[in-house]
């Protein structure tokens, strides 16, 4: 996570956010899953089920996809900073053995009602199939003013 | 033959239908936090560290921000074969197939270590739109709105799930 409270003022449109990062979806990342969703639906953990569902094998829940996005944007915002909104469609799934990664890109800047708002497109890709979950995040970030 | 899967009917009777309130099953508790957190590998001490977060605006830790509907949930989904959605309890189901399509989520108020969420929930749209595995997929969103013991509202949910025929080899 970024070390130091980004402003406002610091964000270019059309930059990168900086905070991008990887997981490898394995045995021990399915078990810190489920634990830290709490969501035991078997398609996410039980290969033998999910496949009976039509679905080549198991896949990361959505409380994990939006936990992934939200870290890559917290890490970036710092404790000064605050997410108001997040949104993600799941168009591909991340099974195991990809190699996950968050990134994300700056759209715009602006301020409303002395408020100072950061837009993004952030999205989680992987190996087989590049972006598989894109999505947008409202920040609001504090001013040097 | 199968019976018609009538969308029209369907919407005109469950559009804008509520879906009662949950309350969460526990109040806001730092082991749910650092166990989200961990998932991901999240090391924010805004959301770990309360000698860090006191030291914040926020004077104290505040909830991973997609941890919160946790936190208004009637405790863990079941392991069951046949998920468990509440629109999905209530409108007639095209088959036993459930995938989650997309979420948005609006943080208006940070989460609290105490804090007691509750939700309620109306379903907003559903529309019927052709997937890979079925062709008459059908698409339901729901809206969820989580309040804190106070009644302001800490986050909204919109989610749009769709249930399928399962069509194996087919």
């Amino acid at each position: 996570m970024a070390e130091q409270q980004i402003y406002w003022e610091d964000v270019e449109v059309g930059s990168e956010i900086p905070t991008s990062y990887s997981v490898e979806v394995n045995s021990a990342l399915i078990v810190d899953q489920i634990s830290g969703s709490q969501d035991y639906n078997l398609v996410h953990h039980d290969r033998e089920h999910a496949r009976s569902t039509g679905v080549p094998d198991i896949f990361l829940n959505t409380g994990f996809l939006s936990a992934m996005l939200a870290r890559l944007v917290t890490d970036w915002i710092g404790s000064e900073g605050w997410l108001e909104r997040l949104q993600f469609q799941m168009r591909r799934m991340h099974h195991p053995g990809d190699i996950v990664t968050a990134k994300g890109k700056v759209t715009d800047k602006y301020v409303k009602d002395d408020v100072h708002y950061v837009d993004c497109d952030i999205w989680l890709e992987n190996q087989r199939e590049g972006v598989g979950t894109p999505g947008k995040a409202t920040v609001i970030l504090p001013s040097k003013k | 033959m199968a019976e018609e899967y009538d969308i029209e009917k369907v919407r005109m009777e469950f559009i804008g239908k509520e879906l009662g309130s949950t309350a969460g099953k526990y109040p806001v508790e730092y082991e749910p936090i650092r166990r989200h957190c961990q998932m991901v590998g999240c090391v924010n001490p805004l959301f770990l560290d309360e000698e860090y977060a006191k030291k914040t605006r926020y004077k104290g830790v505040i909830s991973f921000p997609t941890a919160v509907p946790m936190f208004a949930a009637p405790g863990r989904t079941e392991p069951v074969k046949v998920p468990v959605v509440p629109a999905l309890e209530v409108i007639p189901r095209r088959g036993d197939g459930v995938i989650n399509m997309s979420q948005e989520l609006i943080f208006s108020k940070p989460v609290h270590i105490g804090d007691r969420l509750a939700a309620k929930t109306r379903i907003v749209d559903i529309f019927k739109k052709s997937i890979r595995l079925d062709p008459e997929a059908i698409w339901v969103t729901f809206e969820s709105i989580m309040t804190n013991q106070k009644g302001e509202v800490v986050c909204t949910l919109r989610n749009t799930i769709l249930n399928y025929k399962i069509q194996i080899g087919g």
